[in-house]
């Protein structure tokens, strides 16, 4: 594909840009902010544009001014409600708005408890069951004893983790105030596989960082050399 | 008794109880009383009270005369004003004074009989003499004072004391102190000669007490002994003044000369002219005040001289001081305001006011231990990377095998080979542009699969620069199949919600996204027909397959609790896969691996594309960034470890030290 002027500008600044982020090594300064400011501007106003072009427009402006009543009357609702909640910019009216926000947070909090009860908690429940069962297993076609062994090591991590959760003590007089001691034992075995946990992780983010910096730092000396070839005849 | 004041009509002392008049005897009209031209002996031998209380209550009676409305008050009836008989007995007893002592008979006294007097013993006598010789003094004193009032002098002019009743007054009566108007000793009677009536026999004895003498009137009225000055005295001297029946001593005449004479009802109405000290018997002499026998002058003397000067009982005299108390009033004491502590309280008491102390001073900071900056080391561990990646991308010289592809990323493969040409895919695109690089090389191999199948790409996202990211991924990315805009594929845009829109997808594609990122109505309607891409979709289960490519664990999440349980159709469940960060794999994976599945298939992170790379056996982006992305894995768990190992040797050294350091 030819390079573009445009291309070559873009190009051009997102290698001053791509420095910019990396001063930050040398500490906070002034080329970092302003390079933060910028991708923050941008990014806030494409958002902007295309919430009024991709929602706006199409599910309210539009609505409204169709020819079919069914669709206007059903466009009411959402006008009404987006007026009362651009009252929360003032704080005297801010109460006015009371009605749109308690109707998304009811929206957004059932949306959200019906997904991971119906589409996380249950089904996960129904496999960590199921990694113990024999007939599922053989079904797979694997060796069996590694399902085994797999199986009962997720067995036993959820359940020492789950331990590890549990901070409910009884109280007894002239007693210090502990947990029973196999639910210690169970928490440190849980502790373990906590951290092992949170390695993983720290290793798919350090992983998905180092990804970036490859391709900013290919980006930079495919840049380079290309200014180069096209500066210094071959 | 008590000095305090009380009403006229009281006859007792509502505070002390001590009797206020004398109690009015039964007797005859004093009218009848018969007069003696020797006049009522004022002292007898059965007379008991003291000179004490005849001055008290007469100067009691004189204030309430005064008090009184008229002196003809006084002239009431003996039985009703019982004053008038007692003034007159103080008439009668000063008029026997001056006209001497000694004047009493014995015939007076009511008892009428006089028991033989019993000689006095020779110290009894002295006593008296010298008692005598004080009262003379005192008697001075007295006269020096204010008078008395008109009418007591009157009456006391009116009781004369003869001459020869006061010589034959007693011994105790002689020293009994009668006051002005009453000076036995001017009518040749000293109060040593006013001797206490001898008791009859069968009498109580004298107690010299207001009651007593109130409770002994009614006793001397029926006997012989009446007291100089005192009530019952003066009855009883009343009553013995009355030589006969029908007569009326001289005193009273003298005193109520309009009074007819009454007789009054003595039962002895002889009167001793020659009345000789009566002997003291051994039984009175027992019962007999001290103050009557101590050698020093009795207290009464100083009562009697002294006139009460504030107070309700001003001007009266034989008052007790009602300043007597406070006469005696102190300083008070002065306490000393110091703690009287011992010594350890006082230590105790230092100690824990430099405890109090210490706690409002300052303390000193102590120096902090300068930790070196962390700038140099980060320049370091920075300075190692981008020499070691800049290095591997410059020279190429490490070129790294592909990894070998994992069983996730083979499902994948395998279910994109299995779609039909020109088949409907959904392509969400739910990351940021921060995260770019990766996403782009990780979902590279797997869109450019599906590029090679020829399916035909539906492209949404739920974040508001995902359709912007979608573009460019086709156009530039993946420019080399040559994909047209809502011919081969359709950017439907942005869908607000998120999990809400994602379920409103669900439900309703059309309706959740009428148009796309140009505005071009999608989705077939009565006029349009839908674009290519979107023909025969009416909802999510129509599609071919669901790519979604996230870079958060949470996007991922919503659209596989959203979207996947509205996958399941009558020709089977839509296959949906995830493409996912390596920092989302951890979050996703169970999905992938539970039984039953709800991914099937999934890819994550550069290692998963350049594994899924290797499958396709297509130059890739993946490709570019795998040798450098190896070497700065490898320099990173380098400095991992070798940082690590630095960590836990200087904890290890420094905890050596501390416990050398213990141990010396």
């Amino acid at each position: 594909m030819p390079l573009t002027l445009a291309d070559l500008v873009g190009a051009v600044l997102s290698f001053f840009l791509t420095l910019m982020v990396f001063s930050y090594i040398l500490g906070d300064n002034p080329f970092f902010r302003f390079a933060i400011y910028l991708f923050i501007g941008v990014a806030s106003g494409y958002a902007a544009v295309v919430t009024i072009y991709n929602v706006i427009l199409p599910n309210l402006v539009v609505p409204l001014f169709s020819p079919n009543r069914e669709q206007q009357l059903i466009a009411l609702i959402p006008l009404v409600l987006s007026l009362l909640f651009l009252t929360k910019i003032f704080p005297f009216t801010a109460r006015w708005g009371n009605p749109s926000m308690a109707y998304l947070v009811g929206v957004a909090a059932a949306v959200a408890i019906g997904g991971a009860a119906l589409g996380t908690l249950f089904p996960q429940i129904t496999a960590s069951t199921n990694l113990l069962n024999l007939g599922l297993l053989q079904q797979i076609d694997e060796n069996l004893t590694l399902q085994l062994i797999n199986g009962s090591l997720i067995l036993l991590g959820t359940l020492t983790t789950l331990a590890y959760f549990h901070f409910s003590v009884r109280t007894v007089a002239d007693e210090p105030t502990a947990r029973p001691a196999w639910i210690d034992w169970l928490a440190g075995i849980g502790r373990i596989f906590i951290a092992v946990t949170f390695g993983f992780v720290f290793a798919g983010v350090y992983a998905a960082a180092l990804t970036a910096l490859v391709e900013r730092l290919h980006f930079m000396v495919t840049l380079v050399s290309l200014f180069l070839t096209a500066l210094v005849p071959s | 008794m008590c000095g305090r004041e009380n009403p006229a009509e009281l006859e007792v002392c509502q505070f002390c109880q001590a009797r206020l008049k004398p109690l009015n005897l039964s007797l005859p009209a004093e009218d009848e009383a018969p007069q003696t031209a020797d006049g009522i002996q004022p002292q007898e031998e059965a007379s008991e009270p003291e000179p004490l209380i005849v001055d008290w209550l007469r100067d009691m009676r004189d204030e309430e005369e005064t008090s009184s409305s008229s002196p003809e008050d006084l002239e009431g009836n003996g039985e009703e004003q019982p004053l008038d008989w007692l003034d007159g007995i103080r008439l009668d007893e000063e008029s026997d004074s001056e006209s001497g002592p000694g004047t009493e008979n014995e015939d007076d006294f009511p008892g009428g009989e006089t028991e033989p007097v019993e000689e006095e013993p020779e110290w009894l006598e002295r006593i008296r003499s010298r008692k005598a010789e004080d009262w003379a003094e005192a008697e001075v004193v007295e006269e020096a004072s204010e008078p008395l009032p008109d009418l007591f002098e009157e009456g006391e002019e009116d009781v004369p004391v003869t001459g020869s009743s006061a010589e034959q007054l007693p011994d105790w009566l002689a020293d009994i102190h009668l006051g002005e108007g009453m000076d036995l000793q001017d009518e040749q009677e000293t109060p040593a000669d006013i001797a206490e009536p001898a008791p009859e026999p069968g009498q109580e004895p004298v107690i010299e007490s207001t009651e007593a003498h109130d409770e002994t009137v009614v006793d001397m009225a029926s006997s012989e002994a009446t007291g100089p000055g005192s009530a019952p005295s003066l009855e009883a001297k009343r009553d013995e003044e009355l030589p006969e029946e029908g007569g009326m001593p001289a005193w009273y005449d003298e005193f109520r000369p309009e009074e007819p004479a009454e007789d009054l009802e003595i039962e002895d109405a002889e009167t001793d002219a020659d009345l000789t000290p009566a002997q003291i018997p051994v039984w009175l002499e027992g019962v007999r005040p001290v103050e009557s026998v101590a050698p020093s002058p009795p207290l009464r003397d100083e009562t009697e001289r002294k006139v009460e000067s504030s107070g309700p009982l001003a001007g009266l005299r034989g008052v007790l001081p009602a300043e007597m108390e406070l006469s005696h009033l102190e300083k008070p004491l002065a306490y000393p305001a110091k703690i009287q502590a011992t010594e350890n309280q006082s230590k105790y008491a230092d100690l824990l006011r430099s405890f109090l102390e210490e706690e409002g001073r300052p303390r000193p900071l102590g120096g902090t231990s300068s930790h070196p900056s962390q700038a140099p080391l980060r320049w370091v561990i920075a300075a190692v990377l981008f020499l070691a990646i800049l290095w591997s991308l410059i020279s190429g010289s490490n070129p790294a095998p592909l990894p070998p592809f994992p069983q996730e990323s083979q499902a994948v493969h395998r279910l994109i080979s299995a779609i039909p040409a020109e088949a409907k895919v959904l392509l969400a695109f739910d990351y940021d542009p921060g995260l770019s690089p990766e996403m782009d090389a990780t979902a590279a191999a797997v869109v450019d699969h599906l590029m090679l199948r020829g399916a035909h790409l539906t492209l949404i996202s739920t974040l508001q620069a995902g359709p912007l990211v979608a573009e460019r991924f086709i156009t530039r990315i993946q420019d080399a199949h040559g994909y047209q805009k809502n011919e081969q594929y359709v950017n439907l845009g942005f869908i607000p919600g998120g999990a809400a829109g994602l379920l409103s997808l669900a439900e309703s594609p059309a309706r959740t996204v009428p148009f796309t990122l140009d505005s071009v109505r999608a989705w077939e309607s009565g006029t349009t027909q839908s674009l290519p891409p979107l023909q025969g979709i009416r909802t999510l289960e129509d599609f071919s397959m669901v790519v979604v490519i996230a870079d958060q664990g949470d996007l991922a999440r919503a659209w596989i609790e959203q979207v996947a349980p509205s996958l399941d159709g009558e020709d089977g469940q839509t296959p949906m896969v995830m493409v996912v960060s390596a920092q989302a794999e951890p979050l996703v994976r169970p999905y992938y691996q539970g039984n039953p599945p709800q991914i099937q298939g999934l890819v994550s992170g550069l290692r998963g594309g350049a594994g899924y790379a290797s499958l396709t056996g297509r130059e890739s982006l993946p490709n570019l960034y795998w040798p450098a992305f190896g070497t700065g894995l490898v320099v990173a768990t380098l400095l991992v470890v070798g940082g690590g190992a630095f960590n836990l040797s200087s904890g290890w050294l420094a905890n050596r030290k501390n416990r050398d350091g213990e141990e010396r």
